[in-house]
């Protein structure tokens, strides 16, 4: 049986462990569930706790569990753990043995060998407190790897072409960007920046604070002060969040969340994409600052990166996809799982120390951009069909992505939908691969929104639908193989463009699948001709006799005769050619 | 065998050799040993070539019966894992489903808990329609059947509510959310329960999240 070395993130708030199996990638979940929070506790009977179970008690027993032991490693203090003192790296052992009994369950053998990863900035002396906790947790550390070397392992950072990587990771809580250099399958990270307190969870603390404000303002009610009403509001800016993400507008609704003055207080708000994104452009804007600042470290310019790679939940938020795509001019990277990702490449890492065969992590993702054309600005100029992507390239499948549009005119009753296929701003240069009308809309002002919604499936079965948002009046069509039309159409406008350049006319020859042996024949026809220039005229009169043979027996199917006289012409080539 | 059994087959014999004429065999020429021992030769290499080939036929369908049996394992280990995927998606799906129950029924009883907490006005001047209070007495009771249906429900499928108020907190089951002082009673009592939690066939299909008291 091969040793099996494991691959794992130990993160500040989170932790995973993953491991290649038959050469795929696989996260072991415990559970059901893939993501152990970094937590260790005492519960009652003095048993150990780690995971969700010590995230549980913490608030009530802060003195009996310990959170985010990452940020302590390397330093000379002890935590204090249910009156033992304890030093981080023992803490960080307990984690690291869960997720080892995790891993060994799921094998059904025992590990006792690890790829840990560690951020790019982390000193020597944080580096070998976490190898040490590895050695107390019965696991002999092979390698340690930084934080983006795994994200790029997990991009295929294996390649041997020499690329340079931007690996932008905002999860729960910390933000961290690395600049690495990829060469010969070795990443070295050339730069890193980040913020130790910035993450998704200020993003929720966002929404929260804009429902509490709009409840205070709608019904006179201060929210703060009831518990229950509190969780449920807390769960509902989460979940607004995560709709964000995908869709231009979150329905915050929440019935009976409290009685006030003897009757009960409904909270219903719709929160916008473009509201949501200006509570947290601060935040965004320093993390742009901080690619600003890893960038000069790197003594690199946006030209210089040939990929971004998106590690980390938080970043499944659409504006900073948006920001990397202004800053950079590319699409970045997330197919891979932005909450794996880092174990993900740390098992890979493990596998190619051992030896062994392992893929690059599979994901299903379109390859081409989907999106509309609207009235809009191109190169600050007023342009009619500019390009607006919703299902962007790259994106792992199935997807669904909805994007807001407003009529263009008072009264409008009707829209036309246009959706292509391609990146270019200009939609007209892009691939139409569907239309429709929605009509019968209010007779309002200009400025009434129509939703758009995109839905890829894995079958490259592309479901558009419009709705009038208002209304709800839909119309919807669905696009087979969206996926592989692109290909025959571009395969269609190029070859025209290129006949266009050799002054052919644009009609498309139509090659028939022909057999082998008449292949065979029209490549000997090829050959012979080649050498007319130095063979005598007799040879030349017996290959033009047989050439001509060979093409009626073509035409005229003869299939006995023409293997007759491609042997003969065969054999005249091989009398020239020796 | 009695005497004249045997010469009654000693005279057939006898009338045979007399009958048949023996000259071609007299008069062939003796055979050529050496062109019999070649063809002996001959005739053995052929018969071990065809042995061979045989053996060689054998040992194909052995390899043969080799790879069936080989695929039927795979196939039979290949139809077993996808039966427990099978399974382990039904569960997953059956666990989803049971969730958003559980998440209707809380919104229905945060409602029946207002309604509960009506008081018709009683005052000396002022006195609720008695309509007003049938109807919503009568709607009170319509919201308790429906709510008592979803508990059914919920059982049916082996999902039981946590009991938390006056427990100790019991990590496994709750999540602390908020905590409150009360000296009069123990450090780790759960006071309130901010949301329900449930249990699904004895695994915790949700947390509940509770006000625990901290001395």
């Amino acid at each position: 049986m091969n040793e099996i070395i494991i691959g794992i993130d130990l993160g500040t708030t989170n932790s995973e462990v993953a491991i290649v199996e038959n050469g795929q990638v696989v996260v072991v979940a415990d559970n059901n569930k893939k993501i152990l929070p970094s937590f260790v506790g005492i519960d009652d009977q003095g048993d150990i706790l780690v995971g969700e179970t010590a995230r549980n008690q913490y608030l009530v027993y802060p003195e009996r569990t310990v959170k985010s032991i990452k940020r302590l490693m390397g330093q000379d203090i002890q935590v204090d753990l249910a009156g033992h003192a304890y030093a981080p790296q023992e803490i960080s052992a307990i984690i690291l043995k869960r997720l080892k009994a995790i891993a060994e369950q799921y094998l059904d053998q025992p590990v006792t060998k690890a790829v840990i990863t560690v951020p790019a900035y982390f000193s020597d002396a944080q580096r070998q407190a976490t190898r040490e906790a590895g050695e107390i947790a019965g696991l002999e550390v092979v390698r340690m790897i930084n934080e983006p070397t795994a994200a790029a392992l997990a991009y295929g950072g294996d390649q041997v072409e020499q690329k340079r990587m931007l690996v932008y990771d905002l999860g729960g809580g910390t933000f961290d960007v690395s600049v690495v250099n990829i060469e010969a399958g070795v990443v070295e990270v050339l730069s890193s920046h980040g913020d130790n307190h910035l993450g998704g969870d200020d993003f929720d603390q966002q929404i929260i604070e804009y429902i509490l404000d709009h409840l205070l303002e709608t019904q006179g009610v201060d929210v703060r002060q009831h518990s229950k009403a509190l969780a449920r509001i807390t769960r509902a800016a989460e979940n607004a969040k995560f709709v964000l993400s995908d869709e231009p507008y979150a329905k915050i609704e929440e019935e009976y969340l409290l009685e006030h003055e003897g009757a009960a207080i409904h909270l219903s708000l719709e929160l916008s994409r473009p509201d949501y994104e200006d509570m947290i452009e601060d935040y965004i804007n320093a993390t742009i600052d901080a690619v600003h600042i890893a960038m000069k470290g790197a003594k690199l310019t946006p030209s210089d990166i040939d990929e971004i790679v998106l590690v980390g939940g938080s970043t499944r938020t659409p504006c900073i996809r948006e920001r990397l795509y202004n800053e950079f001019g590319f699409e970045p990277h997330s197919e891979v799982d932005p909450d794996l990702c880092v174990a993900m490449g740390a098992a890979i890492q493990a596998t190619m120390i051992s030896g062994q065969e392992v893929n690059a992590v599979l994901v299903d993702v379109t390859p081409y951009t989907y999106g509309t054309s609207a009235i809009g600005y191109m190169n600050v100029e007023y342009y009619p069909f500019t390009y607006v992507p919703i299902i962007h390239k790259n994106t792992a499948l199935p997807n669904r992505k909805t994007e807001a549009f407003v009529t263009n005119h008072d009264g409008q009753e009707v829209v036309n939908i246009t959706v292509y296929q391609g990146e270019d701003p200009d939609a007209l240069n892009n691939i139409k691969i569907g239309e429709f009308l929605v009509e019968g809309l209010q007779d309002v002002d200009a400025g009434n929104v129509i939703t758009l919604t995109l839905a890829l499936d894995l079958n490259g079965m592309l479901h558009v639908s419009a709705q009038e948002k208002a209304t709800g009046l839909e119309k919807s069509i669905t696009i087979k193989n969206a996926i592989s039309r692109f290909e025959h159409g571009a395969l269609d406008t190029a070859r025209q463009r290129i006949n266009k350049l050799f002054g052919q006319n644009e009609t498309i020859r139509v090659v028939k699948n022909e057999a082998p042996e008449v292949v065979e024949a029209r490549k000997l026809i090829t050959k012979a001709e080649a050498l007319f220039d130095i063979t005598s005229n007799e040879d030349k009169e017996d290959m033009i006799d047989l050439i001509e043979d060979i093409n009626n027996c073509i035409e005229a199917g003869l299939d006995d005769r023409l293997h007759e006289s491609v042997a003969k012409l065969a054999d005249i080539i091989y009398y020239l050619e020796s | 065998m009695n005497d004249i059994h045997k010469n009654s087959l000693l005279e057939e014999f006898q009338t045979y050799l007399e009958q048949t004429d023996l000259a071609h065999i007299i008069s062939a020429e003796q055979p050529d040993l050496s062109t019999l021992l070649s063809e002996m030769a001959g005739l053995r290499s052929e018969v071990k070539a065809e042995s061979r080939h045989f053996k060689t036929t054998l040992d194909t369908l052995d390899n043969a019966l080799t790879t069936v049996q080989t695929a039927n394992k795979a196939l039979a280990d290949e139809l077993a894992a996808h039966s427990e995927q099978l399974q382990q998606m039904r569960s997953e799906t059956l666990r989803m489903l049971l969730l958003d129950i559980v998440d209707i029924y809380d919104r229905l009883s945060a409602g029946f808990g207002v309604l509960q907490n009506y008081h018709p006005v009683s005052s000396l001047f002022n006195h609720s329609k008695k309509q007003d209070i049938r109807f919503i007495k009568s709607f009170k009771e319509g919201q308790s059947i429906t709510l008592k249906r979803f508990e059914q429900l919920l059982q049916r499928h082996n999902v039981s509510s946590i009991d938390c108020i006056g427990k100790l907190l019991d990590p496994r089951t709750m999540s602390a959310v908020e905590i409150d002082h009360d000296p009069k009673l123990d450090n780790g009592i759960v006071i309130d329960e901010l949301r329900k939690g449930f249990l699904f066939e004895n695994h915790v299909l949700r947390l509940a999240e509770v006000k625990v008291n901290k001395l």
